[in-house]
């Protein structure tokens, strides 16, 4: 592009063409620009806590969210034949109902944490597209890393 | 005194040897010194020895369950298969940190190999450099990630390798990745050494071409086998996430990519250079970003930087590369900036612009979507996340443009093209590239695919007629007939009508993408003993399910019978694998039979009991065309990359009179 530059500067014969490369040029910065911020705008999530979702549950309307909490003991019930989920999840004392349609993994159950993504709907209730649990195993690596550090012994 | 110590100190020694031969070619080639830099040469060698030692002790450590080193603990065990061992040797920070350093250290030696009669004001910089990036690895393996750390006491046993790595996918997919990013350091090092030598004339630029083609191919290569592991072993049916590892490594392709092209404009017209000498330093950074990202977990959060105990040495001599690197490139700017611009917006030259333009849009936003995240967390503290659907909105349309793109640029000619000219190459592509867009909007309704289509066969058909045009002029001139018309034709322009197959390879992977993204179906459904569910031109029963219990692992299968188009093909086995001390991380293993024309996918996403089994069921067409491209792709690179008989004679006799 400094190429451009330079000869808009000059009286070089090839100022038109390069004055249209730099046209050509610009119109492609700004599309990619414009690309970027909107698209952004359009998909970013936000990850709330569920206080955060109760207490602005009203301002949330349609708009995509991804929340995190474990579920309440006892409160899945499935719907095995359609895959239908309806269970509860809390965090601090609060709890959220969720409705899922889906496969989920298969550690899925009591007292694990899961993250799910959708919309609040104006019946309190979340609809979740996406759920995923969050892997133990990497909790377990810390703990065990810690443990070989720490020897019980010698 | 342990073996593992050989190890430790062959990487102190290493450290020791790198300062010395970096001081040393410098100060060898500022004071004419001869003795010097043959000094420095045999440094260069002797570290890649020391750092193969290095390895090959942490490889003997896995190979006899050493389990009183931590890293072999963390990440092998005694039932471990033996072929899984050099996956667990780049299964870690430590490790992947060590191939990295040993692989630099190695292809250093190869380069000054190879260079030894060559680039004689260049190599001592070059080395030097290569020296710098060495020395800071193993500054990081020497006091903050030791991977021969032993315990003070010996485990029985060791955790394993993380189930999700046991494939065979993963055994050579990290390595080809990593050392995608390690030979980025060799152009790198070439830019650097002309920019402060000041000799930035026609050499830097022969150099940098085959070693920037290197590192393109291997990160090529690295990257499909990541999106072949990713399909196989994940199991949500897909090939590519837009994940951020996955975008850390998407980059330094993308402006690789970028500089394979421009480097041609200074080869040819020797403009562009400013451009060119930044797209290899960028491709650079991005690597050492993308192995530190890897390896660090920053993006997940902004936090786990803090928890990481390399991040801040990156981070610094990230910095520090970014701004040296910049520094210089401003010192030297008056020398490299172009005399004057191009003849004409409609040109070879401003083709390869375009193309740099919308490849460096591409990996703007893919980074930008990629950081987002972690500078919204760091600014606002609002965690977000930003999904694929951001990343194939924006990137969908560039890369459509491009598409289009790479088949005008063949058809322009150097310095100036006219208009009609262009038009009477392009007509006959265009006219089947637009019959080829109607036709595909009336049979699938879907007017995205359809300009796909459209712009594929257009691209298709400049490509053929490209070789066409070859073939004709040869066969005129020499009389040759068209089998070895056409192989003289690509063997004695192997770069170009290469670059072609390259770009032949990259239209059949860009149909597998299409076909994949906007034709799949994906049923989830829980199966009843013999019940038959339909999708697609599929049919498939549950017959039954069957356990196996292994010595490390328990698996859960369940066996369906498949019949496609009214025949039955056979069974296929979904199962999941319970590793005995994975517990919590349940494996699955997908059922996939594969068609040119589709893939059947079948994941298991429940226990199967003799009575049900929940299955997530996908019919992705035209997967097996990314594989196939893919293997295209690489036969291009291949051509294009191939040695002249001429330099390898020469080269040859060269070594004889040593």
């Amino acid at each position: 592009m400094q190429d451009g530059q330079q000869s808009l500067n000059e009286n070089s014969p090839v100022k038109g063409f390069n004055r249209r490369l730099i046209i050509g040029a610009f119109v492609i910065v700004l599309a990619i620009a414009y690309l970027t911020v909107n698209g952004l705008r359009d998909n970013a999530t936000y990850y709330l806590e569920i206080n955060e979702v109760l207490a602005k549950s009203s301002d949330l309307d349609e708009q995509r969210i991804r929340m995190g909490g474990k579920v309440l003991p006892g409160s899945i019930s499935i719907d095995t034949q359609n895959l239908i989920y309806d269970f509860q999840i809390h965090q601090d004392g609060q709890s959220v109902t969720v409705h899922y349609q889906g496969t989920t993994p298969d550690i899925f159950g009591d007292d694990i944490h899961v993250i799910i993504e959708g919309k609040m709907q104006d019946n309190g209730i979340f609809h979740a597209d996406i759920l995923t649990a969050q892997c133990p195993s990497k909790m377990v690596a810390r703990v065990e890393q810690t443990n070989l550090e720490k020897p019980p012994h010698k | 005194m342990a073996y593992s110590d050989i190890g430790y100190v062959s990487l102190v020694v290493a450290l020791v040897m790198s300062i010395y031969t970096g001081i040393a070619s410098i100060t060898a080639v500022r004071f004419y010194y001869a003795p010097l830099l043959l000094s420095a040469r045999n440094g260069v060698w002797i570290i890649s020895c020391l750092m193969l030692i290095a390895s090959g002790t942490l490889i003997y450590g896995f190979m006899t369950h050493d389990f009183g080193l931590r890293y072999v603990v963390l990440h092998s065990s005694v039932d471990m298969p033996w072929y899984y061992i050099s996956s667990a040797l780049w299964g870690g920070q430590e490790g992947s940190l060590l191939y990295w350093a040993t692989t630099l250290s190695v292809l250093a030696g190869v380069a000054t190999l190879r260079n030894r009669n060559r680039y004689g004001q260049l190599m001592p910089y070059v080395i030097a450099t290569i020296m710098i990036v060495i020395a800071f690895f193993l500054t990081v393996l020497i006091f903050a990630t030791n991977p021969f750390e032993r315990l003070p006491f010996s485990m029985p046993d060791g955790r394993g390798l993380n189930p999700l790595l046991r494939d065979p996918g993963m055994v050579i997919h990290p390595p080809m990745l990593l050392l995608g990013y390690v030979s980025w350091t060799i152009p790198f090092a070439f830019v650097i050494a002309a920019l402060i030598t000041g000799r930035l004339g026609t050499e830097w630029v022969r150099a940098i071409r085959r070693w920037t083609l290197l590192a393109w191919s291997i990160q090529s290569i690295g990257l499909l086998l990541g999106a072949w592991w990713a399909y196989h072993v994940l199991g949500w049916g897909g090939y590519w996430g837009w994940d951020p590892v996955e975008n850390v490594a998407f980059l330094p392709w993308i402006t690789g990519t970028a500089s394979l092209h421009s480097v041609m404009v200074v080869e040819r017209r020797g403009k562009l250079k400013v451009w060119t000498i930044s797209l290899v330093i960028l491709s650079f950074l991005l690597a050492i970003f993308g192995t530190f990202v890897v390896r660090s977990g920053i993006l997940s959060s902004v936090h786990s930087f803090a928890e990481s105990d390399i991040g801040h040495l990156f981070l610094t001599f990230f910095s520090l590369a970014l701004v040296g690197s910049l520094a210089l490139l401003l010192f030297r700017l008056p020398q490299i900036k172009d005399e004057e611009g191009f003849e004409s917006p409609i040109s070879r030259e401003s083709g390869f612009l375009f193309n740099n333009l919308l490849l460096i849009g591409i990996g703007f936003a893919t980074f930008w979507g990629t950081i987002y995240p972690i500078i919204t967390e760091a600014f606002t503290g609002d965690k977000i996340t930003v999904g694929p659907p951001f990343f194939q909105q924006v990137n969908g349309p560039l890369f459509f443009v491009l598409l289009l793109l790479m088949g005008v640029g063949p058809l322009l000619a150097w310095r100036q093209t006219s208009m009609r000219a262009l038009v009477k190459s392009m007509s006959l592509p265009l006219v089947l590239g637009f019959s080829a867009l109607i036709m595909s909007q009336l049979i699938t309704q879907k007017p995205f695919v359809a300009l796909s289509i459209g712009a594929l066969v257009f691209v298709t058909a400049t490509i053929l007629l490209e070789y066409k045009r070859g073939l004709i002029i040869r066969k005129r001139n020499t009389g040759e007939i068209y089998p070895l018309a056409l192989t003289r034709l690509v063997s004695r322009n192997k770069q170009r009508y290469g670059g072609y197959i390259v770009h032949i390879g990259i239209i059949l992977i860009a149909i597998g993408i299409i076909g994949s993204t906007a034709f799949q179906t994906n049923r989830e459904v829980n199966m009843k003993k013999g019940e038959s569910v339909a999708i697609g031109r599929y049919v498939l029963t549950y017959e039954e399910s069957f356990s196996r219990i292994d010595p490390e692992k328990e698996i859960l299968g369940s066996i369906l019978t498949i019949n496609r188009g009214g025949k039955n093909i056979g069974t296929m086995v979904p199962s999941t694998e319970f590793y005995n001390k994975f517990q919590g991380q349940p494996s699955s293993k997908i059922a996939i039979s594969t068609t040119l024309l589709d893939d059947l996918y079948i994941f298991q996403a429940s226990r199967p009991t003799d009575n049900d089994v929940t299955l997530s069921i996908f019919v992705n067409p035209l997967v097996m065309w990314i594989w196939i491209g893919g293997t295209v792709l690489i036969l291009g690179i291949l051509i294009a990359a191939w040695p002249e008989k001429r330099t390898m004679w020469t080269s040859l006799t060269q070594t004889a009179k040593i």
